[in-house]
């Protein structure tokens, strides 16, 4: 089983392998002499004025925040999907359907009252 | 082999642990969580948690971390908020201590470990079989938590209008 | 055994259910009401609760494990339910009165009580390790949010942020206990683990420790020593309605947990005699000797030197926990029961307490002692009231707390567990002092102002209520304790 992960472990070593050895080339071949103007923060060319870090909107929050619950309902949904037909075939019944049903309804519940108090709007 | 990729994905993951806690930017922290957690997914491979290990990448590595960054962000905290205590040291002990105690019972579960031929196979199916049947209930609660972490979450970081 | 599977066990979860479908609909009511007056929230959500409560006195359903062991539903835990639906009530109605005057929005306030009384109702009924997790998780899940309901108070968020520290710490404790005792066991049902553990030797130290970490959880939410460290705080922090809930149904759910697990991985005597050996082996009875007389030491002396009401009622509910705690170190049958009359009693007597404080808060704009001065001719029903919740908490007869502590301390000396009755009554001495203290400031010293505080008629009813109840369970306990008795039956399959 474990041989099936082989093509992906070894895209991943290239991806990691790709970078380094282009990041270490132009370390190695690149001539360095920094001076102060050099070491400023790159800023497309005009002078920067303040700190790179800024205070960010707490709105990027609730928006990650309302992303993450929804990617964890698609988990939920994933494994879901892969048995859904099997067990129609071998249960005879729809407690499938009214599982999921049941657990996206209350979901949507969430999400209507995100929709209503303005959390999706970027005021 | 499979003893080798483990080691080298422990080592991995517990040094980029150790970072986490011992940076004084908490950007580089960040960083460093997503390499633990990708090691993490490496790890769930090895067990045969296949589906565990992709929900890692794409709910930890993925959208957790981006959350983490902007509350970083959002609360952008300068040097001067570290502050230097002694009681630190006392802290680092106590913690050591108890990470100790906590390694021991793992090798008291060694007796019990399941023969590697009967390893079940934890693919997005197995998984489907075991919580639409037996874990019906854990997963229809699940979406209760959701539903108040939404609404905790909006209560929270929404002005009344 | 009579393991159900989904379909079958619907309807065992007929509350839980309802309470679900409340949640959902109280949201919706709360989204479609425009304007600042949510009395219609708080009035649906009551009625949920009622619905509830009607659903469990007509349903009567044989004892079974449901959704393939997930659940257990016994006697005992339609008992527990009732306690907690009717504390989700009670907080809702003290909740109405306070958030219309104080202009708190609260729409989806009185949703997030009904989820937490459902995340209660849970606790008590879990018999697997994962609804144990779960259910836990959803109670904290909302208390953060409830702790920090009051955003424009600094105190309240503060609160919020403490509680989610200290319970996401307890949280991942509790998770690590869960996941070694099922490395130990390979069982996630109580219930299997129990007959793993009958049949085969695990080692003592893994054991223990896994115990150990899965009672940090558990002692997390009854905030017992040295797990209650955030209580004080936290509940001096979140508005009262939410500070008296918490300390009373999460406060019950973790004792009708812990009950339950100990029950279920250690025995399977509807007796509460036979222990496995296991349980002598970690020494579970000498730590809970140990955190009950911690417990309360650490409740009762810390709350001695309090000025805000609200954080004394704090310590003085740790150290309840502590006296609760006593009885599950009598590892008996009596023990058991006299812990959930103490919990019922405690029901009455400190909703009615935090009631008076959040009445007088609202009126008089403060939390500490002096607040309470000449309160004998301010408000003389309120005086009265709030007496008889204090000396029902120290445990007076002829009020309720004292037959709980009554029961209480006949269980201890029944398990033969004298050293320890007698640091218990020691501590419900030293707790006569700073209940003393608030009724002194009601009837011995003179009032800041004379100005009457104003009555409300709606208010009165409920402090009159709880007040009755606590005076009542006192003289005429005996239908109670029959009942307890009789709901006593925990269902081993």
């Amino acid at each position: 089983m474990l041989i099936d992960y082989l093509p992906l472990l070894i895209v991943f070593l290239a991806a990691v392998g790709f970078s380094v050895f282009n990041w270490g080339l132009s370390h190695l071949v690149g001539p360095s002499n920094p001076d102060s103007k050099k070491l400023e923060v790159y800023e497309s060319g005009v002078t920067p004025d303040s700190d790179a870090r800024l205070k960010f909107s707490i709105k990027f929050y609730i928006i990650s925040m309302i992303f993450i619950i929804f990617d964890i309902e698609i988990v939920f949904m994933y494994p879901w999907a892969t048995v859904f037909k099997d067990f129609l075939i071998k249960t005879g019944s729809h407690f499938i359907f009214f599982e999921m049903a049941t657990f996206v309804l209350i979901l949507l519940v969430g999400y209507y009252y995100a929709w209503k108090k303005g959390a999706l709007e970027w005021e | 082999m499979e003893l080798a990729i483990f080691i080298v994905l422990a080592v991995l993951a517990i040094s980029s642990a150790v970072v986490v806690i011992t940076q004084k930017s908490p950007v580089y922290s960040v960083l460093a969580l997503v390499s633990t957690f990708f090691a993490l997914a490496g790890i769930y491979v090895l067990l045969n948690a296949y589906f565990l290990a992709m929900i890692q990448i794409a709910v930890y590595a993925g959208a957790i971390m981006v959350l983490f960054l902007f509350v970083v962000m959002l609360l952008n905290l300068k040097e001067q908020y570290y502050v230097e205590n002694p009681k630190k040291i006392i802290g680092g002990v106590l913690g050591l201590a108890f990470v100790f105690a906590l390694l021991f019972p793992i090798f008291e579960i060694e007796k019990n470990l399941v023969p590697e031929s009967q390893m079940p196979v934890g693919d997005a199916y197995n998984i489907g079989i075991r919580l639409f049947t037996d874990y019906v209930f854990p997963f229809e609660i699940a979406s209760i938590i959701l539903l108040i972490a939404t609404v905790g979450a909006i209560v929270f970081t929404k002005k009344h209008s | 055994m009579n393991t159900l599977t989904a379909l079958q066990s619907v309807p065992y979860i007929l509350p839980e259910i309802i309470l679900a479908v409340g949640i959902c609909v109280v949201f919706l009511v709360d989204l479609f009401i425009k304007g600042e007056n949510k009395e219609t929230v708080g009035i649906t959500a009551f009625a949920f609760f009622l619905a509830a409560f009607v659903s469990l006195t007509v349903s009567s359903n044989p004892p079974a494990f449901l959704f393939s062991g997930m659940l257990v539903s016994d006697s005992l835990n339609t008992y527990f339910k009732y306690i907690f639906l009717t504390s989700g009530a009670i907080a809702t109605l003290i909740s109405m009165s306070t958030f219309t005057s104080r202009k708190i929005n609260s729409g989806e306030y009185y949703a997030l009580i009904l989820t937490a009384t459902l995340g209660t109702l849970l606790m008590s009924g879990s018999s697997n390790l994962l609804t144990i997790a779960m259910s836990i998780e959803i109670v904290s899940i909302v208390s953060y949010v409830l702790a920090g309901y009051n955003k424009e108070n600094m105190e309240s968020s503060e609160a919020s942020l403490k509680y989610v520290l200290y319970g996401a710490m307890s949280s991942g404790i509790m998770l690590y206990g869960a996941s070694i005792l099922y490395g130990l066991t390979g069982k996630l049902n109580l219930h299997e683990i129990y007959i793993f553990l009958a049949n085969n030797s695990v080692s003592t130290y893994a054991l223990t420790f896994s115990v150990l970490m899965i009672l940090g959880g558990i002692g997390y939410k009854i905030a017992f020593a040295p797990f209650h460290f955030w209580c004080p705080d936290v509940y001096q922090g979140s508005p009262t309605p939410v500070a008296a809930f918490f300390s009373v149904a999460p406060k019950a759910a973790g004792f009708s947990l812990l009950l339950r697990f100990i029950s279920l991985t250690f025995t399977n005597d509807v007796t509460l005699a036979n222990w496995i050996p296991a349980l002598e082996e970690i020494g579970l009875r000498e730590i809970f000797i140990v955190v009950s007389v911690l417990t309360m030491t650490i409740g009762n002396l810390s709350a001695l030197s309090q000025t805000n009401v609200k954080r004394l009622l704090a310590y003085s509910s740790i150290a309840h926990a502590g006296y609760m705690l006593m009885g599950i170190s009598a590892l008996s049958l009596r023990g058991a029961e006299a812990i959930v009359f103490y919990l019922t009693t405690y029901l009455f007597m400190n909703f009615g307490a935090f009631f008076v404080v959040d009445y007088i808060s609202k009126k008089v704009k403060s939390e500490e002692i002096y607040a309470f001065k000449g309160l004998k001719t301010r408000a003389p029903f309120l005086a009265f009231t709030m007496t008889v919740f204090l000396a029902s908490l120290t445990g007076l007869p002829p009020m309720a707390g004292f037959v709980g502590k009554f029961y209480l301390f006949s269980a201890l000396a029944d398990a033969k567990l004298y050293l320890l009755a007698v640091l218990g009554l020691l501590n419900s001495v030293v707790s006569l002092f700073y209940y003393w203290r608030i009724a002194r400031a009601m009837y011995l010293e003179d009032a800041l102002t004379g100005e009457k505080v104003e009555f409300e008629l709606g208010s009165g009813l409920l402090a009159s209520v709880l007040a009755g109840f606590t005076i009542l369970l006192g003289i005429y306990f005996n239908p109670l304790s029959v009942w307890i008795q009789n709901s006593m039956t925990i269902y081993f399959g």
